[in-house]
């Protein structure tokens, strides 16, 4: 430099962004100084922002409306935080105390469905070969859709879900899920029961309140069309939900819902969750939902 | 500048709160003794409140996919238990307006108005008792056991702010305005609604922390907010103007009142919030709203709220998202908006 003189950039009339939500209400500041005075009687409607009492136009009230406004937004946000943040904590806490006093009782419940899902699985199976016999010998088509009903019946008992309780008579259609992951995949499926024999879509699952990355590619795949009649007890002839875990899906609870091609109306909910690794060979079973089998 | 509010906020308020005012009707006795109890019960209901706790849980509950009657019990259990909450809340605040009209205590007495809110607060179990036949024994104690610790939380809430009343503590900071607000306000106003509407559509099988940090956001800037429609005139607002003065009620205005004052005002105050509200006279309500004024406490308070609003907006982004485009979803998210332009 000639003069000796270091060059100076004018400093910025702000130095930070503008995080104001007031501003989501009213005009800025900037806007405001660019706009004439009015002298508007009190419009909350339009105007929820406005000095509360124009009769005290100096004094302390003064650093409310201005630079300290800012500062008590980013406040209110920061205290507000904490204090959720510490709620969630205490609940946390008082229901891992809850989850230590019952673990117990957690249990033996476990044992119990465990083992009434191996009978419900035995008579299902039992009931096909009873099924194959009857439609060899008998050829009675009637007597075979009424076998179907009771074993298909009989499935959705060992099933226990609310959806039970509202289904009130309407029609509802098998639904199987297949799942490929190398950890446990845990599958909730809850469909309403109009949504049989519709066309299905699942959009990708999502882990709420988080960045993680949404699980997707979950396909909708319809039964082979040219299954025999007997094979309504057979997974394989059924509509079902193909779910591949990528091996690099951070490990959360991930939701979706399923919807109807044709439509857009929601038919039902899908979630899965994927935990770190297995805990024991029981788990080994990558679905272990009620609605992994028929709902 | 023009109300940024959409227009479906209210429409769904007033849609949602007639099918639940109709269906709540259904759970109110039809016998005697009216005079003493039943005509005491079905007051505040049809006194046209703003009817957001159950609108909160439907529209949750069907923007996952729910259908209105999954909802529609809960919805009204959490209407009955709000009035009855009221008809509790107004006695123990000596208030004397609800929803424009006279309190019920002010119509009846205090014995009887103990008494229908004790049997409001019954009756709001029975349709989460019959939630069984529509949405299944698993998912119905899920949501009684929820109800309980909602109750709990907004007892313990109650509880703080009396107890600051009673023992005149006034040197208080935001963040105790906004753990009691949590609990007081909080959970039965927006968590809980929010909660229970995520819980029933999803069938239970989502994690409910994002609803309890929406619910909390919202519902913080509502109670703000409601707090300073009172220091103002306001024809629509229905409830005593200043009455929160008078009541003694801890707001952020009055914290902040009292942190910023000058020793001999706040002295002053500490002798004026200790007398009982008879003993309290009109010019000294005159002096403390006037103050609230000169040390910016309305403009501190609504800053305050704009950041929670904010909260809450962020918090709504999280908790719903994914989820594809509904009315019930935009409803969710211009309610947040709502809880500011509202004038009652």
């Amino acid at each position: 430099m000639s003069n000796g003189q270091r060059l100076r950039r004018v400093d910025p009339q702000r130095t930070e962004p503008i995080r104001n939500w007031s501003t989501l209400y009213q005009p800025s500041e900037s806007e405001r100084a660019e706009q004439p005075s009015s002298n508007s009687t009190d419009d909350n409607r339009a105007h929820p922002i406005h000095p509360a009492d124009t009769a005290h136009p100096a004094g302390p009230a003064d650093s409310a409306h201005t630079g300290r406004g800012n500062e008590t937004v980013s406040r209110g946000v920061k205290l507000g935080y904490e204090v959720i943040e510490e709620h969630l904590r205490q609940g946390q806490k008082v229901a891992q105390m809850l989850g230590d006093s019952t673990s117990g009782r957690k249990s033996v419940e476990g044992n119990i469905r465990a083992m009434a899902e191996r009978i419900f699985r035995y008579s299902a199976d039992l009931g096909s070969l009873w099924v194959d016999f009857i439609d060899s010998v008998v050829g009675s088509p009637e007597a075979v859709r009424d076998l179907a009903s009771m074993f298909a019946s009989n499935e959705k008992f060992e099933n226990q879900k609310f959806e039970e309780a509202q289904t009130n008579g309407r029609e509802s259609g098998p639904v199987c899920v297949e799942v490929v992951s190398a950890r446990p995949a845990r599958v909730t499926l809850d469909m309403r029961p109009e949504s049989a024999g519709r066309r299905l879509i699942v959009h990708d699952l999502r882990a709420a309140g988080s960045e993680m990355p949404p699980l997707t590619g979950i396909r909708f795949v319809t039964g082979r069309t040219d299954a025999l009649r007997t094979d309504a007890l057979r997974t394989d002839a059924l509509p079902y939900f193909r779910i591949s875990v990528p091996a690099q899906q951070p490990v959360g609870s991930y939701h979706g819902l399923v919807m109807d091609q044709d439509s857009g109306q929601v038919c039902g909910t899908l979630s899965v969750r994927i935990s770190p690794e297995f805990e024991d060979s029981e788990n080994s079973k990558n679905s272990e939902n009620s609605q992994d089998s028929m709902i | 500048m023009s109300s940024v509010t959409p227009a479906l906020v209210p429409e769904m308020l007033k849609e949602y709160g007639a099918l639940t005012r109709e269906a709540l009707d259904r759970y109110l006795p039809t016998r005697e003794p009216w005079r003493y109890l039943y005509d005491l019960l079905g007051d505040y209901p049809h006194r046209g409140g703003k009817m957001m706790r159950p609108s909160l849980c439907i529209a949750t509950a069907r923007a996952f996919g729910a259908e209105l009657d999954d909802a529609l019990r809960t919805a009204v259990s959490i209407e009955i238990l709000h009035n009855a909450l009221l008809i509790h809340d107004d006695i123990q605040d000596e208030s004397t307006e609800r929803r424009g009209k006279p309190t019920l205590h002010e119509l009846h007495g205090i014995p009887l108005a103990i008494n229908a809110g004790d049997t409001l607060t019954l009756l709001s179990l029975r349709p989460l008792i019959e939630n069984k036949s529509i949405v299944g024994s698993r998912l119905c104690l899920h949501i009684i056991e929820e109800t309980e610790r909602m109750a709990l939380e907004s007892a313990e809430g109650q509880a703080l702010e009396i107890g600051w009343r009673q023992d005149n503590v006034l040197d208080l900071d935001d963040a105790d305005y906004l753990e009691m607000v949590l609990k007081k306000t909080c959970w039965l106003a927006t968590i809980f609604p929010s909660r229970m509407g995520a819980l029933i559509g999803t069938r239970g099988s989502i994690d409910l922390d994002p609803f309890t940090r929406f619910g909390f956001f919202v519902g913080a800037a509502f109670q703000i907010q409601d707090d300073v429609l009172n220091l103002l005139t306001n024809a629509d607002y229905g409830k005593e103007e200043d009455g929160d003065i008078w009541e003694g009620k801890r707001t952020l205005m009055l914290i902040r009142l009292f942190r910023e004052s000058r020793p001999d005002e706040r002295e002053r105050l500490v002798a004026f919030f200790d007398l009982p509200r008879q003993e309290k006279s009109a010019a000294e309500v005159d002096w403390v709203r006037k103050l609230m004024d000169t040390y910016g406490c309305i403009e501190y308070a609504r800053s305050f709220a704009h950041g929670l609003a904010g909260a809450a907006l962020n918090e709504y982004a999280r908790a719903y998202a994914g989820l594809p485009d509904s009315r019930d979803k935009r409803f969710l998210e211009g309610f947040v908006t709502w809880v500011f332009e509202r004038t009652w």
